[in-house]
């Protein structure tokens, strides 16, 4: 075999070995710095009471850059799970320690991956002092330094990062929208701040300004939000109704009425969602006529409006149904059915408060009439509970409704069990012995 | 006859000099990816995803198809994610086994009545279940039509942004949902898709939908498939994730924008390689339309899958990936070289022609160019013995390079005898595993010219020993 092929051929074997003995070396390595790390673990597992009550950690254990690690894994885990008192106990640990100032220095002028690591770190560990060096780091030209900046303000929660946030979003700099709205909507105290951004010439500061406005958990005054209600861009206008939602000022109530007829459907999903927020019964009417709306998001949003903002659900329907809108009733159905209250409305005919009961009587005759019969007859059949199978039994019976027979009759021929076709046998010679409401019959007894 | 055989050798030369540097090249970046994404992700709580309130909600859809030996784990272990809004569609595709009685049976499912919208067609729905239970659970059960048709039905009832394809047959990590939103929560631009890692779950230990023991398969085979599934995983999709020009998220599990689904039709009902061609039309759609977008693998969300443990049922399921590969390059063939899809088009799409598909033919004719140039003297057998070992150890490094990369950063085989034993089956990889997948590849490509829209049938075990027994027998 000439030279050069059999030089080039021992290279790929060498390669190949090296690997092997790669592998395996650093297998060997990592196992010995497991049970070091184990060891540390230990030392500061036992130690984590007594420094948390004041002692400090001596240098020689926290000098090397292994025993320090864990000892900040172990208080992150801690800080992770607790309590507002323990939090301020271990961040005072971490100050007095000096390992918060550790990392306050590796962010100012360490490594860049040892910059990265310290901005995400100073945010999980909850001390405001990072703050400012967090900003600078804010700045930075890299990216993931920025967003990691961004989190770790937006974990920290400190007002005095408010203006440097908002001024961040006029530069426009590049960012992750979300690290951008989560850390604003945590920063911002006072919503009305995002108003001015809401005018912003650029859509995608505007749009992100909105977004957080919508977001954030301090309500924003009616009188500020009123002016840009009908604002010509619909993402604004959509955000902007949910702020106005949840403002909970009565005053909303009208521009949300009139957003479920905007021409945008999002703007009309986001005004329903916020009258069941809320709770507006007023704006029924809206709800109603949105139920038929040409959308079919919108169409499903509004019956789940409904179904929050009647207090019962029988009554919901009773009112779908004298509208004659088949889509509505069904998306009204669909959207019980899907959050399993049809299925739950059946345990209350055997309630004993009367309101409860004939509320369930009053939806589930509206589910019959609008050919839901089938999860009647289903509960008769597959109910785990026998007595809301019975109760369910004596109800259709009393219903004496003719449509139902020959649906009755199938199930009692195909009925898996013995007891459950006696029960259909029962329901239908019930009817023929039914008096106006009284039934006699093995199912007629009272539930 | 000798010039020929010449030009041949120069030509096959010429395709290993392009292909061996563009492998080289997908490892350094799959290396650099992976290596940022970790370091990247080390200060990240995964708290932060599930308490944030702009975590989009999800809904996962199964296709299953007489899965009654696994469906009722999987659908447990779905439940059982870490998300804070989800659902979970299961579509019954016209099962001839007991999936629908099973499903009905474990979760107490009763029949329900929905408004659903048409948007996708679909083949006749028979029925909606639902479970007073677990209402997270929707239960879709309807005539047989395929995965796609199955998807596609089970679009038209999901109600959320997202929507996450698991198969039936696959247990996810209770993270896995949320990590795999992650880059949805925290890209610049829009996510239209992202897949996690499939690992395979033979020999590992299950218990209620859940992996409680990584281990490795007894069986070669199947340990040649973890082998296999490490370097396409964290090496192809990884490398091309890291080059954005990613063309396929596993339909094992994979999330992708809805509304971006919805406009370019759903998935495509008479196709095997639906995954694929899901994410190439997306990549069509959007770049056809000049809105920018990411698709992208993210390489520590895990899904366990099952591999085949005999050659014939493995081999009828590469037969099943070629032809589907086919199947979508074709259809999407305008893509070749255009310019206009970027990436995708310059190089994605051609190295999926030259290399996935077209390569197990090429080799093919590389083994005989060689053995005819041996016989016609053109160069000696010590020159041809040399060509073989280069081709061996250039392709083990490779799979020794999976192995490494799985080591240097997630690590799932704990035990060092296990790390052995996937060292030695690495050896084996590139012989005769290989040689072995490259006919049931050739033959997928036969078995597509000639029977076109013929996709065949897979065969499950089950994830608990006695339900695989039982199956077996």
């Amino acid at each position: 075999m000439p030279l050069l092929p059999f030089r080039i051929l021992a290279a790929l074997a060498a390669i190949l070995g090296g690997m092997f003995l790669f592998v395996l070396l650093r297998r060997a390595w990592r196992a010995s710095g497991f049970r070091r790390r184990d060891q540390y673990r230990k030392h500061w597992s036992q130690r984590l009471p007594s420094l948390l009550s004041g002692e400090l950690p001596g240098y020689e254990e926290i000098r090397w850059a292994e025993s320090r690690e864990v000892l900040e894994s172990l208080l992150l885990n801690r800080l992770a799970a607790a309590e507002v008192s323990e939090r301020e106990r271990i961040t005072a640990l971490y100050e007095r320690s000096g390992l918060l100032e550790d990392r306050l220095r590796l962010l100012r002028g360490g490594r860049r991956w040892q910059r990265l690591d310290a901005a995400g770190l100073l945010g999980q560990i909850g001390s405001r002092a990072a703050v400012p060096a967090l900003l600078e780091a804010l700045q930075d030209r890299w990216l993931p330094l920025s967003a990691a900046a961004l989190r770790s303000l937006g974990m920290l929660q400190s007002p005095t990062a408010a203006p440097a946030l908002l001024l961040f979003l006029r530069q426009q700099r590049p960012m992750e929208p979300n690290h951008w709205v989560e850390a604003a909507v945590a920063c911002v105290p006072h919503p009305e701040d995002f108003l001015p951004l809401l005018q912003d010439e650029r859509e995608a500061v505007r749009a992100l300004a909105a977004r957080a406005l919508a977001e954030s958990p301090h309500p924003t005054p009616f009188e500020a939000l009123n002016p840009f209600a009908f604002h010509p861009d619909p993402e604004v206008r959509a955000q902007v109704i949910r702020a106005l939602g949840h403002s909970r000022d009565e005053r909303a109530l009208p521009l949300l009425v009139a957003a479920t007829q905007d021409e945008v459907w999002f703007v009309r999903l986001k005004a329903l969602r916020e009258l069941a927020e809320m709770e507006a019964v007023s704006g029924l009417d809206a709800v109603l006529r949105s139920t038929g709306d040409s959308n079919f998001q919108v169409r499903q949003r509004a019956a789940a409006t409904l179904a929050q903002l009647v207090s019962s659900a029988g009554e919901a329907l009773e009112k779908l149904m004298e509208n004659q809108d088949r889509y509505a009733v069904e998306g009204f159905l669909s959207h019980l059915a899907r959050a399993g209250f049809l299925w739950r409305s059946l345990t209350l005919l055997r309630s004993r408060r009367e309101p409860s009961r004939r509320d369930a009587e009053k939806l589930l005759r509206g589910a019959i009439a609008a050919g839901h019969a089938a999860v009647l007859l289903d509960a008769i059949e597959m109910h785990p509970e026998w007595r809301v199978r019975m109760a369910v039994a004596r109800w259709v019976a009393r219903l004496d409704n003719p449509a139902l027979v020959a649906e009755l009759e199938q199930r009692r021929a195909t009925a898996s069990s013995p007891r459950s076709r006696r029960l259909f046998r029962a329901i239908l010679n019930s009817r023929y012995s039914t008096v106006g409401d009284q039934v006699h019959g093995s199912v007629g007894r009272p539930a | 006859m000798v010039p020929w055989v010449a030009l041949l050798n120069k030509l096959i030369v010429a395709y290993f000099a392009v292909v061996i540097p563009f492998y080289g090249l997908l490892v350094v970046a799959a290396v650099w990816a992976s290596t940022r994404y970790r370091r990247l992700l080390k200060n990240q709580p995964m708290f932060r995803f599930l308490r944030s309130p702009l975590t989009p909600p999800v809904s996962i859809l199964v296709p299953a198809y007489n899965e009654e030996l696994s469906i009722s784990e999987s659908v447990r272990s779905l439940l059982q994610l870490e998300y804070p809004s989800l659902e979970v569609i299961v579509v019954n595709d016209g099962s001839s086994d007991g999936t629908l009685e099973t499903l009905c049976h474990d979760f107490a499912m009763i029949p329900a009545v929905l408004a659903w919208r048409p948007e996708l067609r679909c083949a006749a729905i028979r029925g909606l279940f639902l479970s007073p239970q677990e209402p997270r659970l929707l239960v879709v059960d309807k005539e047989n039509g395929g995965k796609s048709d199955a998807l596609n039905a089970g679009l038209n009832l999901a109600r959320s942004p997202y929507f996450c394809t698991v198969d039936a047959d696959v247990v996810l990590e209770t993270d896995a949902l949320a990590r795999v939103m992650a880059p949805v929560l925290n890209s610049r631009a829009l996510v239209l898709g992202t897949g996690g890692i499939v690992r395979v779950v033979n020999g590992c230990d299950v218990k209620d939908g859940r992996v409680l023991r990584v281990r490795l398969p007894r069986r070669g085979l199947e340990v040649l498939q973890v082998i296999e599934y490490l370097r396409g995983f964290l090496f192809g999709r990884e490398g091309w994730s890291a080059l954005q020009a990613l063309l396929i998220i596993s339909g094992a599990f994979g999330v992708f924008s809805r509304a971006v689904a919805m406009e370019i039709g759903g998935y495509r009902r008479d196709t095997v390689g639906e995954d694929m061609d899901l994410v190439v039309r997306m990549h069509r759609r959007l770049r056809e339309t000049g809105r920018p977008y990411r698709i992208l693998f993210v390489p520590d969300p895990v899904c366990w899958t099952q591999v085949p443990g005999g050659f014939r049922i493995l081999a009828r399921q590469r037969r099943r990936w070629q032809k589907g590969l086919l199947d979508v390059l074709w259809r999407n063939r305008r893509m070749m070289l255009n310019p206009r899809y970027g990436r995708v088009g310059l190089l994605a799409f051609p190295y999926q022609v030259f290399v996935e598909l077209l390569g197990p033919a090429i080799e093919l004719v590389s083994v005989f160019a060689a053995l005819a140039s041996t016989a016609l003297g053109l160069f000696g057998a010590g020159s041809l013995l040399y060509l073989l070992l280069f081709g061996y150890l250039a392709g083990t490094i490779i799979s020794v390079s999976a192995v490494l990369l799985e080591e240097m950063t997630y690590r799932r085989y704990a035990r060092v005898s296990e790390l052995l034993r996937l060292l030695g089956y690495a050896l084996l990889d590139f012989f005769p595993y290989r040689q072995f997948l490259l006919f049931c590849r050739l033959w997928g490509m036969l078995d597509y010219l000639r029977h076109p829209k013929a996709w065949g049938a897979q065969q499950r075990a089950g994830f608990s020993p006695q339900k695989a027994k039982s199956a077996e027998g």
